[in-house]
Parts: structure tokens; sequence; C-alpha cells
């Protein structure tokens, strides 16, 4: 008898500490992440008519709150840095999700990232981990980990452990400082660059990269589509935008990508729009400035559609 | 299916319930057929491959024991060259014919261009190859009677927690354990369920962890420089040992389970006191089996000591994988254990005439340092994907050291996350540290005695924190696709 109570004893001890653990890991890696967007959205704290999805360009290159003073609609951005067009469907999914559907949906599409490969733009499930408890983000770290959806069910510290570091790093060092391009967030879930280009601006040339269609990431062109599809659905309008540059725009890519966009969304191209050097931060992102500037030329046509 | 997988946690208690629900003479059938589906997750059709090489095996044994004296060593010939054979084709055919058509082209001599085999190598082929050979050869030597029972010795060759990387067990051993009834004994599944714990501990919480850090230096030679191509060589000894220990812990464990013993194939090598004696204890069946098949006969046959030992890693080292980086890596332990041997007498005279004889702690310090050395320099072979990339990492640990070091104390544009970290973090490098320094804690507390005794002997609360420690590591550390294990390519 004294043995089984013995193992009882150790099974109860063994649960205790698996949920324990899992809720502190949850518990302090929301806490350690400075950008909480993505909390917002689950919470229902998001009330926004347009949003904003797409990566870097899409968190740096709109201010929400300049549309919002332009067109009376109110505005959020949700641009994550070094994100690729399958993780951009998956915020527009969470958005889907909660309580308060946008009208529009400004996507931002990155010459040439929207389409092919490119180094550095992935799917950022480490933006995701902390709100694992979701059972939509659970299953997409799954299979974007291989972790077994059974065991992730089964236990809480399996499902939790990809916040461990995170967790730690709270522990240790508190909240993470916010990064001033990336994670730097206003009150309108936008980073706007304060500071102008510390390089020198010279014009480069994108147009060497080989973007024949046997090359082209079908992934990230599926995402589109269906990014597409659901605003179709859901009665949201959907407008795509290529952002101002200050390099000259991938030859053939602007063609490539009008391919995939239905003829019933507009894509406009602002890729030329801006050519002071005084408005952008490096080659590619505006700065407040520039930013302020361009939600000004964006403002007015959102006012042309029909929402 | 992998160790470390779940669904190997689903399919090893089902297997164990199974075994000791069934009676006895209907559970070699239950092994075998699990044994078979274990196999055939990876790649099912080259379960062929091995019924191949289990029905000439089983009938080469019966064979030469019936044979007379003078006859018995054709059949083992032809038992060799089957297996060996299969060997040649599957794993080193691309290499030979590669490297042929490459000497004919620097020659300016033009030749038949070999038809290139593209094909998975058959996981573990080595290891049950091996195993299959022991088997013949001491049937052959009188060590063994040939196994009648056709299902039995298909089980010796495939029973599922060797399978695919050992330990390469040898017949007298394994064999005559598939005809113990086993009761189900409390203490087995306790004993088991410690080595699988161990096991996973060593495989996903250390192994797996360090990958991605070596990887970062290993995948980038042109770009590491200095001392992270030294840390990242004094790492991946830790990765490979905790790789294959754990993976051969994992399948000691899981055959206890089912009562049955397999052998220790690591016995704490990073402990030994000489290079030799290290390799007495790493991998030890693999280098029994070259000991007692290759390396006494060619003494036997009197060889030169030193053409035996070079002769023995150089095969040992091909015997990893058909690769250049492989076969110098042979080399380069052939030589060093043939150095050390022969100056073994020279430096134990040269200790006593120092401080050191009297501090026999501290030798054994220096000594474990030196052989950890010696062997991690051996990884810029047995890691690099060419001997060209093994040759970039060598001079890049000698280049930008002063330079690389300035970087790591000042951290300009936060660098010392690539040089020191090794593309992570502070907090993931220092966790990582924290894991590695326990877990050698742990196997010094072990070098005097077994998991198992001292397990035992430490109080109630201390073992099963052990326990939770370990568990909830791996809960915590397991958070990346299933990484297969290194011995698996071979």
């Amino acid at each position: 008898m004294k043995k089984y109570i013995k193992y009882i004893l150790f099974i109860l001890i063994f649960i205790s500490g698996d949920i324990f653990i899992g809720y502190v890991l949850s518990v302090f890696s929301k806490k350690q992440k400075y950008d909480n967007r993505i909390e917002l959205i689950l919470e229902n704290k998001i009330e926004a008519d347009v949003v904003i999805i797409g990566s870097s360009e899409a968190l740096n290159d709109y201010s929400p709150e300049e549309i919002k003073l332009n067109t009376g609609l109110s505005c959020y951005n949700l641009g994550q840095s070094g994100s690729n067009p399958i993780f951009h469907e998956t915020i527009l999914d969470l958005v889907l999700k909660s309580a308060h559907k946008p009208k529009l949906v400004i996507y931002n599409v990155d010459d040439y990232a929207a389409l092919y490969t490119k180094s550095g733009i992935i799917f950022r499930k480490d933006v995701l981990y902390p709100y694992v408890d979701n059972p939509f983000i659970c299953k997409k770290i799954n299979s974007e980990l291989g972790k077994n959806e059974l065991a992730t069910s089964i236990s809480y510290t399996y499902r939790q452990n990809v916040n461990f570091i995170n967790a730690l790093k709270y522990l240790l060092f508190g909240k993470e400082k916010p990064d001033a391009r990336t994670t730097n967030i206003n009150s309108f879930g936008a980073t706007l660059v304060d500071k102008k280009g510390e390089d020198e601006h010279t014009v480069f040339e994108m147009n060497n990269i080989n973007l024949s269609v046997l090359r082209m990431n079908l992934d990230y062109r599926n995402s589109i589509l269906n990014i597409q599809k659901k605003c179709s659905e859901n009665n949201i309008q959907l407008l795509f935008c290529l952002p101002p540059q200050f390099r000259k725009s991938t030859k053939g890519f602007k063609n490539r990508i009008q391919s995939v966009i239905d003829s019933t969304y507009q894509l406009i191209d602002y890729s030329n729009s801006l050519t002071e050097a005084a408005y952008f931060s490096d080659q590619e992102h505006l700065n407040k400035d520039g930013a302020t500037y361009f939600s000004k030329l964006i403002s007015a046509d959102i006012k042309k559609i029909k929402i | 299916m992998l160790f470390n997988s779940i669904q190997y946690l689903i399919f090893l208690p089902l297997v164990t319930l199974f075994y000791y629900v069934l009676p006895h003479k209907y559970r070699w059938v239950l092994l075998l057929a699990a044994s078979c589906y274990f196999y055939m997750f990876f790649v099912p059709v080259y379960i062929l491959i091995l019924a191949f090489t289990i029905m000439v095996d089983y009938l080469a044994g019966i064979l030469i024991e019936a044979a007379p004296q003078n006859k018995k060593g054709i059949y083992l010939q032809l038992s060799l060259v089957a297996n060996i054979g299969v060997l040649c084709v599957f794993k080193y055919y691309n290499f030979f014919t590669e490297n042929i058509e490459a000497l004919f082209q620097s020659l300016n001599i033009h030749t038949y261009k070999f038809p290139f085999l593209s094909i998975l190598l058959p996981i573990g082929l080595s290891f049950h190859t091996f195993q299959a050979m022991s088997y013949t050869l001491e049937i052959y030597k009188g060590k063994q009677k040939a196994e009648r029972h056709f299902g039995i010795y298909a089980l010796y060759v495939m029973f599922f927690p060797q399978l695919v990387a050992g330990p390469i067990e040898r017949p007298q051993h394994l064999l005559s354990q598939f005809y113990i009834n086993q009761k189900f004994e409390w203490s087995n599944i306790v004993k088991g369920l410690r080595l699988i714990l161990m096991g996973l501990f060593k495989k996903i919480v250390i192994a797996d962890q360090i990958n991605v850090l070596v990887s970062f230096v290993f995948d980038n030679p042109e770009n590491s420089k200095g001392p992270s191509v030294y840390l990242a060589l004094l790492f991946f000894v830790w990765q490979v040992y905790c790789d294959f220990s754990g993976y051969s812990d994992i399948a000691r464990g899981s055959a206890k389970l089912l009562g049955i013993d397999l052998m220790v194939n690591f016995d704490l090598p990073f402990f030994a006191k000489s290079f030799n004696s290290f390799w007495s204890k790493w991998h030890v069946s693999l280098m029994n089996w070259f000991r007692d098949y290759l390396l006494f006969p060619l003494i036997r046959k009197r060889w030169k000591w030193q053409l035996v030992f070079l002769f023995v890693f150089l095969i040992s080292g091909f015997w990893h994988g058909a690769n250049w980086t492989f076969i110098a890596w042979g080399v380069y332990n052939g030589i060093i254990v043939i150095y050390t041997k022969a100056t073994s007498d020279y430096r134990k005279e040269l200790i006593n005439k120092t401080w050191l004889k009297n501090y026999s702690s501290i030798r054994h310090i220096i000594q474990a340092i030196c052989i950890y050395h010696l062997f991690a320099f051996g990884g810029f072979f047995f890691r690099s994907k060419n001997i060209h990339d093994s040759y970039i990492l060598f001079l890049n640990m000698f280049t930008d050291v002063g330079d690389s070091l300035s970087k790591i104390w000042h951290n300009p544009n936060n660098m010392r996350q690539n040089l020191l970290y090794l593309g992570t973090d502070f907090t993931t490098f220092t966790v990582l540290i924290l894991f590695v320094a326990a877990f050698f804690y742990f196997e010094w507390k072990l070098r005097n005695t077994t998991l198992d005794e001292y397990l035992e002997r430490v109080p109630q609360v201390k073992r099963f924190g052990i326990y939770f420690f370990a568990a909830f590591s791996i809960m915590l550390m397991s958070n990346i696709v299933e990484t297969p294990f290194v011995y698996f390519q071979f």
C-alpha cells in the first residue's frame, strides 16, 4: 500500500510540476515581450477599420495615426519585421477570428520577397510563441516545429517549452528593450523610425534577380491567394501596395505579383512616389517623415475605395 | 522510427505490454514483427536487404557448422563476401566509382562513366551487417553453435533496440537471451526507464542543442575564425558523445524493459587515463569487433603492431562513412594511438621526474584534458563535409585569434553573439553550458559505480529530484523537430 501511495504521490507531484512550470513560462514570456500586438488581437482589443499587414516595410512605412487623420477611419499596423506571406496569412487569420473585423486590409507587397525566398524573411513563429495557449497558434507552432499534437495537449510544460529561454530572460533581465526599427511599437502598432538614414543613399539596381516562375515560392503564392479569398469571404476590402523604395524595383516583379492578384483587387505602385533621401532610413524603409508623407498619399487612395 | 519520437514512446510500452502478456513461445514472433515495423518506418523496401543478409548468414551458419574443417572457410568467405558486398553496393559504390573516375581524369585517361547509384543509404546498414558477420565468424571459430530457429536468428539481427545503431552484439550474448522465459520484474522496468531517461537527456537536452552551435561553425567554414572554431570543436565532442551514448542508453533501456541485457557501449570514455584506454571505452562494441576479427588475426600473422593499428583505425574510419573525411579521421586516430603507445614508457618516466608524480588527481585531470583535445581535433575531419572544409577550418582556427578575442571582450555590433555564443544568445548559451556542466558532474559521480548503484544509494528525495530534473529538462528542451541520431547515417 505504501508503495502505491509513493507512486501516486510521484505522479501527482509530476502533474503539478508540469502545470506550474508551464504556467510560469506562459506568464513570464508574455511579460518579456515589448511588442504585445498579438495579445491585443487575441483579447479583441484591436478595433480598427483599416489593418495593415506585411513585413518590416509595412511596420515602418505606414503611419496609422496619419491615415486616421486623413480618412477618418481608425487604423492599426500589424506589420512584422522579417516575416513572409505565410506569416501574414496567419496574422489575417487571427484578425478574422477576433471579435472586430476590419473594413479594409492593406497588404504591403515586398519586392521580391512576397513571391520569392529571400534570406532573413521567415515565418516568425517566435512572435507567436508566448500565445501558444491559443489552439489556433498552438496548431501552427506544432506544424512548424514538428511537435506532437497529442503531447502538447497533454503536457503544459511541453506545450510552453518554446517560451523557456524568453521566460528565463525575463527572470534575469526583465522586459526586453524595444529595438528602434523592429519592436518599438507605438499605440497604433507602427514602428516609425526617427533617424534619417546614416548610410550614404545610393540607388542600387535590383534587376539581376532571377524571377522565373520556376523559382517562385509556391507556398508564398498560395498564401497571397488565400489572403484574397479570406478577405472576399468576409466582405473585407483588400488593397495591395508596393511601398516607396530608394532603389530600383526588381525587373519584372510588378508583373509577376500582378498575375497573382485577382482583378477585383487593386495593386497600387508607390515605389517611385518618394525619391528624396531624407524620407528614407535605408534603401528599403521609410523614416518617420517618409511614413507620414506616404500615409497621406495612401489616405487619398483609401478615400476612393467604397468602404 | 526514432527513439526520440512520440511514436516510439507509444510503440515501446505497447511492445513491452504484449511481450509480458504473451506466452514465451510466441514472444519471438512479437519482437520480430515489432522490429520489422520499427525498421520499415524509415524506408520499407530496405527490409529486403536485411532479409537477404539474414538468409545468407542463417544458411552459412548451418553450413559452416556442418562442413568438415577444410571446407568451413569457403562458406565463411561466401558469407563475408555477401555481407561486405551489400555494404559495398549500398554504402561505398558511389565513393569508389567517383574516385576511380577522378583518378583517371587527373591522369587524362578517358574511361567508362560509371552510373551513379541514386539511393539512400539503408539505415544502420554497417551495424547490422557487422552483427551478422560476427555470427558466422563465431561459428567458424567454434565459439557458437549455428542457430536452427530461423525466427530467433532473424531476431538476433533485427532486434529493434539495437537494429539501427548498435551496440553490435555477439551471438553468445544476445541469442541465448531470446530463449530465456523472461518474467515480469519491476526492477527491470525501473532500470530500463532510468537508462531511457538518461539517454533522452543526453540526446535532447545536450546533443540536439549543441548541434545548433556546432553547425553554425561547420556549415560556414569560410566565415568561422579563431576561438569560434576551437569552441565548436570542443562542443562537437559533447554532441557526438551525448548523441551516440544517448542512443546506446535508450537501446539498452528498451531491451532491459523486456528483460534483455545489451552490452555497455560507452564506459565514461573521457575519464580514461590514456588515449589507448579511451578507445577501449568509446563505442566498445565496434572496437571489440575490430579487435577480435581484425587486430588480433593481423597480429597473429606477425604484422608490425604499428601497421596493424594504423590499418584497423583506417578501416574503422571507413566503416563510419564513404568519405575521405572519415578515412582521414581514422588515420588521425591511428597515428595518435601509435604515438601514445610508443611513448607510453617515456612519458611515464618523464612524469616521475616532475612534481606531478605525487598528485594523481591533477595528473588525471591533465590526462582527461589532453584526451578530450586529441579526440576533439579529430572533429575537423569527422564533422566537416569534405577535406577542403576541414583544411579551411583548421587554418581558420589560427586566423584572427587576437582580433576575435578582442571582439569577444569589447562586443562591437554584438559580435560576441557569433564569436562566442556561436549564433545563439547569452541566455541560450549559458543554459546549455549549465546543462553540460550538470551532466558532466553526474558522470563524474558515476565514474566508480553504475547508474543503478548510484541511484539506489542516494536518498529517495534526491533520486526523485534527479528523475524530475531529467524529465522536465527533456520536456523543456524538446522544442525542435526530432533530430536523427548522428550514427544513423553509418
